[in-house]
Order: structure tokens, then sequence, then C-alpha cells
């Protein structure tokens, strides 16, 4: 670094026509008439060989990167990565800037709830479908039928949202192929009722479709802070084998987790002594169309496992098992009747 | 002990005492995560050590955010390399892949090659990288960025200069 100081102006040409002739050369066209003229350059003057030697270290320190193969490409999309943090950086200080000269801190307290509106999704899956998806970092999320979640994985955090729907979340670290330096940063699963702090964990959020329903989490391994987005002082660390409903007014009583709940994750359905009612509520989720029952067998109580690949059939399984017939008056209107 | 505290030594010594707590949960807050906080507030008050005197600061905490601000900034671009230069040769053979002593060593040489060329006009960093990194040939650069190849060597030579006046990469 000590050589920007004391830089003359001859210094800075001699540099200059090094720079040139280090242009010239690394073409791997380069002719051999060319080559004559870089040496009688070189030849010239002490000061265009010491110019010459600072070209060469300068070249050195790139060719110690490994080349073989694509690592070189690798080597390049990460210093091309750290130059669009900076400029995203850069752009961001400018934008804070401007928002606090307009609005005064205002802007820190949208960046903490993380939710914009329109937000994307990166993964999703139709009503009927289930997905695993594995993160860079080595996380599995399991989408059930109908979810939506983003990622963002930025420097300072990772980022989950849950647009819609319910996920199973698995943190993960050390397995083979994982980004463990991604691992290694905070990860978040911001929903639209409140931001859930995961440590190290296994659970599960699920959405409820009905507006104001909110929202429920349940944990199978580590633990998980809930913050709710309207009152974050009644953020709660919930345990593994709790489950908890939460709004972003508040956190519930959390109960003890159905591990049953996560059954979807391995595409199966669980009911473990589960009323009729519910379990049809369930199964609604994973089909289109119009799913009712009647009253007279919400009550029936049910025990097994069933694969949601074809909901079709396991209608047909309580029909042979239980007290009651499926009548479809169209293709998508289905109703469970007693017998 | 005989070593001999100057006056700014002190100085720092009492803003540690005073507001290095403080400092830490500042950073806890914007990394999430207290073992880098503590690294990050390590380095503040070291890059602190070898500034000019502090006597008279008026708004230590301001002063100390501005400085950890910085280092922040450069954690997250420093995560950001990592993780691209990871992702990327996870798509690689295994049999390609660097050791993970050769990993550090080479991420360490890309955060300096990033610093080094950040100034650069991006085109110009691009076919120098291209050129350098993945060892491609000035035609197909040029292709690559929809310039002619005497506007390659233009940039190839825009960014040595460049380089040579930085003294180098260390």
């Amino acid at each position: 670094m000590s050589a920007r100081a004391g830089i003359q102006a001859t210094d800075y040409r001699v540099l200059q026509a090094a720079a040139e002739w280090f242009a010239v050369l690394h073409d791997p066209g380069v002719s051999a008439a060319e080559r004559q003229r870089w040496q009688a350059w070189l030849e010239a003057r002490e000061e265009h060989r010491r110019a010459w030697q600072q070209v060469e270290a300068v070249s050195r320190s790139f060719a110690s990167l490994p080349r073989a193969g694509q690592s070189g490409e690798a080597a390049r999309l990460a210093v091309e990565a750290g130059s669009r943090q900076r400029r995203m950086q850069r752009r961001q200080a400018m934008k804070a800037l401007v928002l606090f000269a307009a609005v005064g801190g205002m802007a820190w307290g949208g960046r903490r709830l993380g939710l914009w509106p329109g937000e994307t999704a990166d993964f999703e899956t139709a009503r009927g479908e289930t997905r695993e998806v594995q993160l860079a970092d080595g996380t599995r999320v399991w989408l059930n039928t109908d979810s939506a979640i983003s990622v963002r994985f930025q420097a300072g955090e990772r980022r989950l949202s849950l647009l819609r729907g319910e996920v199973l979340v698995e943190t993960g670290k050390g397995e083979p192929g994982v980004d463990d330096e991604a691992a290694l940063r905070p990860l978040r699963l911001a929903t639209p009722e409140g931001l859930l702090r995961p440590l190290g964990t296994r659970f599960l959020v699920r959405r409820d479709e009905d507006a104001g329903a909110g929202e429920s989490l349940a944990v199978f391994a580590g633990a998980v802070e809930i913050t709710p987005h309207d009152q974050p002082g009644a953020r709660q660390v919930i345990a593994a084998g709790q489950e908890v409903r939460y709004d972003r007014n508040g956190v519930a009583t959390p109960v003890p987790a159905q591990t049953a709940r996560q059954a979807w994750s391995r595409g199966m359905l669980v009911a473990d002594d589960m009323r009729l009612g519910d379990f049809l509520a369930e199964l609604s989720r994973y089909r289109s169309g119009h799913l009712g029952w009647d009253p007279a067998v919400a009550e029936l109580r049910l025990v097994g496992a069933f694969p949601l690949g074809d909901t079709d059939r396991i209608l047909a399984s309580l029909e042979e098992s239980l007290p009651l017939r499926v009548r479809r008056t169209l293709p998508w209107w289905v109703s469970v009747e007693p017998r | 002990m005989s070593a001999v505290l100057s006056q700014s030594d002190l100085a720092v010594a009492a803003l540690y005492r005073e507001h290095g707590g403080w400092l830490r949960s500042w950073l806890r807050h914007k990394l999430g995560c207290a073992e880098s906080a503590a690294d990050l507030a390590q380095d503040t008050f070291c890059r602190i050590l070898r500034r000019e005197n502090l006597e008279g600061l008026r708004e230590p905490r301001a002063y100390l955010t501005t400085v950890a601000h910085g280092l922040v900034v450069d954690h997250w671009r420093r995560l950001e390399i990592e993780r691209a230069y990871l992702e990327a040769l996870a798509w690689q053979p295994e049999a390609l892949a660097p050791s993970p002593e050769e990993r550090a060593l080479v991420l360490e040489a890309l955060l300096e090659i990033e610093a080094l060329l950040a100034a650069l006009p991006e085109k110009v960093r691009q076919a120098f990288l291209l050129a350098q990194l993945d060892g491609l040939g000035y035609r197909e650069i040029g292709e690559r960025l929809g310039v002619s190849e005497r506007m390659v060597k233009k940039y190839m030579a825009r960014a040595m200069l460049h380089c040579l006046l930085a003294g180098g990469v260390a």
C-alpha cells in the first residue's frame, strides 16, 4: 500500500505503460511481434522492469487462486456477489438517510416487520400438493397444501416468510453440500401475525385460512421465540413438545404438541383418536371443491394413518370403516352423511 | 506491569468500560448473534485504539456506532462472499472442490480482491475477473459483456493500473 503515497508523474506513466503491456500480453492471441516489442520496452530501462515486477505480483495473487475446473468461476461469482452487496449497502445507506430525513425513525419499524405487501413466493404448493425444499444452508422446509413461502438469504440473516398455509421447518447443519457459513446466520420466519426466531429446531407453523383466525406453532425440537407484530412485549419462547396459538396481539397458553401434526410432511394424515369433523376439515385442505359433512357424523372418532396422495381413497376407506356414506352430488361437491 | 499507557489508550479503556456492554448489545441486536457481536465489539475498540486522541469526545455512543456500523457492513459483505463462493462450489464435482484450508485461504484472497476492485466501473471489473479468474480470452469476454475486443483490452489495462496504484493485493 506504500506505492500510492509517493507516485511521481513519471512513475505514473511507467505504471500506465506496464498496465497496457499487461493487457496486450494477457490475451491468448498475442503475436510474436508484440512480444518482441514488449521485451524491448522491458529492457530499455530499470524502472520499466520494476513496474513489470509489480504487474507480475498482481497477476500472481490472482493465479494463486484455484483456476482448475469451475473454481475460478466460483471465485469470480463470489467477488461479484461481494460487489453487489457493497452497492446494495451503499444504496441502503442512502435510502436510510433519505427516509430518516423524511420520516424520522419510521423506516426501521417497517424494516423489522419484514413483510412487505406483495412479497412474492419463492416456493409454493397447489391445493393437494406437499413439497419438500432444502435451502442452501441445509434448512429443510416442507410446504403443506396450498402454502407459500419466500426465502431471503441476506448477509445479516436468513429470512423466511410464510405467505400462506403451513410449513414444517427443520434447521440443519453439517450436512453434505450445505453452506455452513450461511447456517451461522440467524434464521427468522416472518408470518403475517408475528416473527419467529427458531433456536436450532424442528417446528411447524400454520396460518389458518379464515382472516382473524391467527396462527399456530408446534415445536418438536429445540425452541422458538414468537414476537407478535403489534405486541413485541408479549414475546414468548415455546419449547419442544409445546404447541400454541398466537396472533399479532399475543400468545395463548401453550399446550402439549401433537406429533401427528407433522405427518403430512411424509405424505400422511394421521388421526389419533380424532373427531371426524376435525379430520374432514383437515382433509378438505388438500382437496379442491367442496367437502361438507353432516353434524351427525362430526363427533365420530377416528384412528389411522392415511396417505394424502389420493384423498378420494381416504374418503372411500372412511366409508368402509365408519357408519357413514360419501355422496358426490357433483365431482367437486362431496358430502359425508350418516348411513 | 511496567507498560506505559498513553493518554489515548486510557481514554479507550474508559470508553470500553463505560460503553462496551452497550455496544455489544447494540451489535447483538444488529447481527442477531452474540458471538459475532462480541467479535465485532472487540474489532471496534481495536480500530479506535489505532486512531487519534479521543479526548473531548462528546457523543461516545454515536462515535462507537459509526465505527461499529462500518464493521457490521464489512461483516455482512464477508458473509455474502463466503455464501456465494460456497454456493458456486456446491455445483461442481467433489473431486474439484478445494479442501477447507484451501477454501479459507481463497476466501481471504477474494475479500481482498473484492475490496481492491470495488472502485472500478462494473464492466471493467467484470472483464478483469473473467480474464484473471475464469481464464477467458478477450474475444469471449467481449461477447459476454457486449463490447469489442479492443474495449476489453482497454478495460484490462485500466484494471491493472488501478491495482498497481493501489499497491496490489497484499
